[in-house]
């Protein structure tokens, strides 16, 4: 209710800024204009187009640094050895920002989708991987001991004991992977592609139409916080796990 | 009536076993022996840090001992035997993930259980504790009393002949550990099955057993080995009887300098004494 309350305090004031002209209106357009703009932006094809551009690139992204991160998250995770090894080696990767990559890729790729792919897969995989190994490492021990003694098998164990027990903090590293991930989507869109909400944006920008891009912008802040919502709603799900 | 002894099922000789090696070496227990008969319910009574959880999951295939023999049913001991030996852990040690049917489900999916059968030796181990109603929960939604009633469960619906239980009432509070002990007492009594209890409660291994191990501070010995004849299942009365206060005593007498002596190398250790 507060954060609704928030939003409704951000339009007022946007509305009064926008009646009263303090801002120049290139910078900032006036609310009315925006929300004039937003309603074009939805009921077009070409708006369609770019978010079906920008949500299969983040999909791909996204899903191959699932895979990828809980398959190496758990390889890590099997000894002790390999994760006093590797797991500070992904932790240090990952304090860096991965956007310097991006002119590399730029280069490999090209212009079009597999650059935004590869900026995006590479945001989301460490936080991934790195919950991954959190998860597993901290299944208590008492029950995979448990479980040895009524005789499980290593399938079994993963399945039934490992699994569960490391996937609330699997999927927080999901949550924690997802803007990440999405942000560089867009991030690389807007400085060098032909398509995609990113590109729309910075093509706003360029034509000098600010209030289109509000309306893009507007656009990839509702699919963010849809995916949050989601995302969260099923961690509070799982609350009766209690772990 | 004359008696039929029954066959030993567990013997344990000469066990002994050390944790770390070297200058940080933990001895926990010295040269072991006892032998169980099949049916008997037995503790093992000692004061904290005396090796009597280490001995428990020695025999039951957990832990292999460092030197000694453990045989099961004659045969030597060589791991973990889910057909066998079923284990009640101190903290309960149930699948949080996993609702109270589940627990016992998965147990039996374990152990190798055809799908069929899953289900129906669940429901019905969960009514010998009287815990049917609570099918459906999860363990964070349960008393500790209550959870460690579904661990009993679970390990009663394996349907193995020996049952290994840690300090299962350690974590209950004194109420709790009363009602548990005397439905614990008439389950056995109707079971017939061969229970290894690790305890530091006199009262409980009175109560409970048939015969109790008592063990020296570390590193663990067999002190000595005390019966308590009293048929099975036993009434809460017998609490109150002469006989109980006489094998309490005994139990005192033994354990009491053995008890001083933990604490005492307890307070030593920089970092306390654990089992």
């Amino acid at each position: 209710m507060i954060q609704v309350g928030f939003f409704v305090l951000f339009f007022a004031l946007w509305w009064l800024e926008s009646v009263a002209g303090w801002i120049n209106p290139i910078i900032v357009p006036h609310l009315q204009d925006v929300l004039t703009a937003f309603a074009g932006v939805v009921t077009s094809a070409e708006t369609l187009g770019a978010l079906g551009t920008t949500l299969s690139t983040f999909a791909l992204a996204y899903g191959g640094a699932i895979v990828t991160g809980i398959a190496v998250g758990y390889a890590v995770s099997s000894s002790r050895l390999l994760t006093k090894t590797y797991e500070p080696v992904l932790a240090a990767i990952y304090t860096i920002p991965l956007i310097i990559f991006f002119p590399t890729f730029l280069l490999f790729f090209g212009i079009g989708v597999k650059s935004k792919i590869a900026l995006g897969f590479l945001a989301a995989f460490f936080p991934i991987a790195l919950n991954t190994i959190a998860g597993f490492t901290g299944v208590d021990d008492r029950l995979r001991i448990a479980a040895l003694t009524f005789g499980a098998t290593r399938v079994q164990m993963l399945r039934r004991v490992l699994f569960p027990g490391a996937f609330g903090i699997i999927l927080t590293g999901l949550r924690i992977a997802f803007i990440p991930c999405f942000a560089s989507v867009l991030a690389g869109e807007i400085i060098a592609s032909t398509s995609g909400l990113g590109h729309e944006i910075s093509y706003s920008a360029a034509m000098m139409e600010p209030a289109r891009m509000f309306a893009y912008v507007f656009v990839a802040i509702f699919i963010a916080a849809l995916f949050n919502f989601g995302l969260t709603t099923w961690e509070a799900r799982r609350a009766h796990i209690a772990i | 009536m004359p008696a039929v002894t029954p066959p030993v099922v567990i013997e344990a000789n000469g066990i002994s076993h050390s944790f770390a090696q070297g200058a940080g070496a933990l001895a926990a227990l010295t040269d072991v022996s006892i032998s169980i008969r099949s049916g008997e319910m037995v503790c093992l009574l000692g004061p904290s840090g005396c090796g009597k959880s280490t001995l428990l999951n020695i025999i039951g295939g957990v832990l292999p001992a460092q030197s000694g023999t453990v045989t099961l049913e004659g045969q030597p001991l060589r791991g973990i035997m889910p057909n066998k030996i079923s284990f009640v852990f101190q903290e309960h040690a149930l699948f949080p993930w996993n609702t109270v049917l589940e627990n016992l489900v998965v147990a039996l999916e374990f152990q190798g259980v055809p799908v069929a059968e899953r289900a129906e030796r669940a429901q019905a181990a969960l009514a010998a504790v009287r815990m049917s109603d609570f099918a459906g929960f999860y363990p964070s939604q349960l008393s500790g009393g209550m959870k460690q009633r579904v661990a009993l469960a679970r390990g009663l619906c394996l349907r193995t002949e020996i049952l290994l239980m840690d300090e299962p009432f350690a974590a209950l509070d004194e109420q709790t550990r009363m009602v548990f002990g005397e439905d614990l007492s008439v389950l056995l009594a109707e079971t017939g099955k061969t229970i290894v209890l690790v305890t530091h409660s006199l009262s409980e291994a009175v109560f409970l057993s048939d015969r109790i191990f008592v063990m020296t501070a570390r590193p663990g010995r067999i002190k000595a080995v005390v019966d308590v004849p009293k048929r099975h299942p036993r009434t809460p009365d017998f609490v109150s009887s002469a006989e109980f206060g006489e094998r309490r005593a005994q139990l005192y007498e033994l354990l009491h300098d053995e008890i001083r002596r933990s604490v005492e190398s307890a307070q030593r250790l920089p970092g306390g004494a654990g089992e």
